[in-house]
């Protein structure tokens, strides 16, 4: 009892001293949690399932077939943790190392000129409801653009040497609050002939990745591919499984499957030590990431019951174009973390 | 790639390399194959020496990078037109906001006899043009690997005056254009997986030397089938895994178009729309029995040829989603 109240006070008084090896109290833990805001995905759906967004301090692995909006998901993520702190965002930078040569860099530019006219949008209501400038808070597509370092690896063993220089990076940069790795299990699916050593490399990696996770409160996102699995006694009858095995599953604190359903794409949390395992439909637009267009439509239904009942935060006028309705729901949804009142 | 580079290469003192050499340690690939405990045994070093020259490794091997996302844009814009070949077909080059992009690998999919060698034939002209015509230069590369003994040079010759006649034609004004477009394209048969592997890994000196802007392997399909049996999924796309990691950082290092030929083995559903229907019927060169359409190449765009009416369909992965879009009616090529 007593060494436990010491381990409170010490972290009382301790106060913001993060990653010190004393251990810390739980309580310790939950007020240093609320400094480490997850990243929006943009997606409420998504968002409400992990808890908020993806979360720093962890891995969280994205896995799902070809197509599917791994890539899309990773880049992202790579524009949102860099929304400002008035906006409720993480304000930080990010670094994508691009293992397979899928980033486009035209289609970043799309998701961050997309975000930039959010942001603008909200700013503009707010001053509309007498809160000061916002805009000039907003920053610039060219801005957001440069907030993403990029690396582009050719091997494994660059791979590997990458993520050991990686707490060198994030000393000379210390905005950057995620890092994506897209994907991990490219370069590390041919040219092994000794599987252990494989499973020793990615392990040690994926150990590596978790210190700078947690020291630095990144939020590590992990692509990985689905390979074929033979099932053994299933007369020879294959499944798709996350590449790189199963000890590979066990580096990720979380993971999130990407897959289709007849014509929607879902969201499936497959792992997590603290939320509820669900399913979740999400979709692929112009803009970026976002609610499918019936989840938009429900969350909107709501927020007119709630309007109605009197306790609406953001009523905003809602207009009859699809592009508009989906400005007005990441308008909404931005809102939401600005405000600080996620009550739904 | 710098996993393989020797380590010698890397600055060590020569003492060290032959003392890592003459514990089979020769490239930065092999270092990292071993536990921190494997390299103090093997080195009789300390494990701070170890890690220090874990470190050092690492930071010699890692590609020079300070670039961000708004760099990598700012020079692709200047880069320009020949970010991109046109495929000589309007709609789809405006889909794909240009044409086929260089530093990646696009699929062409679809049913046989429908028309994918005349499209890499088409482009392969299409590369060799000026940049002002929408190519890649007159003194840009083509490599042909060819799996099927399919590439006619007399269709070339033929396609290159039909779809250019301007710059290709019998009355052009540029001089020995078609003499220079026979040259800048190399043909290469392959004939099984192992030699395409080969091939792939000694053409690094030949993207240079001609500098090669566009890479055409016309079909990756027929060579996987004839190389395995049906029930050898792993090792299949393995090698196919492999063969997609040379051909990605070679279309990368040189900026070069990669265009891959495939087929599909299940047939598509008519009904249902593309994006769902191809996807899980484009089996090609993968475990067809899977549902989920798994595609051990990772392709960055999908092109999907149909019958019917003459349609083509782009699935860009990677490109801007508006560009996933179905375009009918365009394919204009008289095959």
């Amino acid at each position: 009892m007593g060494s436990a109240a010491a381990a409170v006070a010490g972290g009382v008084l301790r106060g913001g001293l993060a990653g010190s090896q004393a251990g810390a109290s739980a309580r310790e833990l939950i007020v240093r949690g609320r400094h480490k805001k997850p990243i929006i995905t943009f997606c409420r759906e998504i968002d409400g399932m992990m808890g908020g967004g993806v979360p720093r301090g962890e891995l969280t692995e994205v896995c799902g077939t070809p197509g599917v909006g791994k890539t899309q998901f990773g880049m992202q993520l790579a524009v949102d943790v860099q929304i400002p702190h008035q906006f409720g965002g993480v304000g930080g930078g990010a670094l994508y190392i691009d293992t397979e040569g899928s980033l486009t860099v035209e289609r970043l530019s799309q998701l961050c000129s997309a975000v930039v006219e959010h942001l603008q949008k909200i700013a503009r209501n707010k001053r509309k409801q007498g809160v000061p400038d916002l805009e000039s808070a907003v920053p610039t597509q060219e801005a957001f653009l440069g907030g993403i370092h990029v690396w582009r690896l050719h091997d494994h063993a660059e791979q590997l040497a990458a993520v050991r220089t990686l707490p060198e990076f994030l000393v000379a940069h210390p905005e950057v609050k995620l890092v994506v790795m897209d994907s991990v299990a490219f370069h590390f699916r041919h040219a092994f002939q000794d599987m252990s050593v494989r499973t020793r490399m990615l392990s040690r990696m994926a150990q590596q990745l978790n210190e700078v996770a947690q020291a630095h409160s990144l939020a590590v996102v992990l692509v990985n591919q689905m390979t074929t699995k033979v099932m053994t006694g299933h007369r020879g009858e294959s499944s798709l499984v996350p590449a790189l095995g199963e000890s590979w599953a066990h580096a990720a604190t979380n993971r999130l499957l990407l897959l289709w359903k007849g014509q929607e794409r879902f969201a499936e949390l497959l792992k997590s030590p603290r939320l509820r395992r669900k399913t979740v439909p999400f979709s692929v637009v112009g803009v970026g990431i976002r609610d499918t267009q019936s989840s938009r439509a429900a969350a909107a239904a709501a927020a007119g019951a709630t309007a109605a009942s009197g306790g609406g935060s953001s009523s905003g006028k809602r207009s009859s174009s699809a592009s508009e309705g989906q400005y007005q729901a990441a308008k909404r949804h931005v809102g939401h973390h600005a405000n600080q009142s996620r009550t739904l | 790639m710098a996993g393989q580079q020797p380590l010698r290469r890397l600055g060590l003192d020569d003492d060290l390399v032959s003392r890592l050499a003459s514990a089979g340690l020769h490239t930065a690939g092999d270092m990292f194959s071993k536990t921190e405990l494997q390299l103090v045994q093997s080195l009789d070093a300390s494990r701070e020496k170890v890690v220090e020259l874990l470190d050092y490794v690492s930071t010699r091997i890692v590609p020079e990078q300070a670039k961000t996302a708004g760099d990598l844009l700012r020079e692709r814009r200047e880069a320009g037109a020949s970010f991109f070949v046109a495929t000589g077909i309007q709609p789809l080059d405006d889909a794909l906001q240009g044409g086929f992009p260089t530093g990646m690998i696009t699929e062409l999919v679809g049913p046989a006899g429908i028309g994918k060698t005349q499209t890499c034939l088409q482009v392969a002209a299409q590369a060799c043009l000026p940049a002002k015509l929408g190519g890649l230069g007159e003194d840009a590369g083509v490599v042909y690997l060819d799996t099927e003994r399919k590439f006619s040079p007399d269709r070339l010759v033929e396609i290159a005056s039909e779809r250019h006649p301007g710059h290709y034609g019998e009355f052009s004004t540029e001089k020995g254009s078609m003499e220079r477009l026979l040259n800048q394209v190399t043909v290469f048969p392959v004939d099984n997986s192992a030699a395409l592997v080969d091939r792939l890994e000694t053409l690094q000196a030949r993207m240079i030397e001609s500098n090669v802007r566009l890479i055409v392997l016309d079909s990756i399909a027929a060579l996987a089938r004839r190389d395995f049996a049906r029930e050898d999924t792993l090792s299949r796309q393995e090698l196919l895994t492999r063969q997609a990691a040379v051909l990605k950082s070679l279309a990368y290092t040189f900026s070069a178009v990669v265009l891959v030929t495939n087929q599909v083995t299940t047939s598509f559903y008519p009904t249902s729309g593309l994006q769902g229907g191809s996807r899980q019927s484009i089996a090609s060169h993968t475990n067809s029995s899977s549902r989920e359409g798994k595609s051990a190449f990772e392709t960055e765009t999908r092109m999907v040829m149909r019958r019917g009416q003459r349609a083509a369909t782009f699935v860009p992965r990677a490109l801007p989603y508006f560009a996933r879009a179905s375009l009918p009616h365009l394919f204009g090529l008289e095959v």
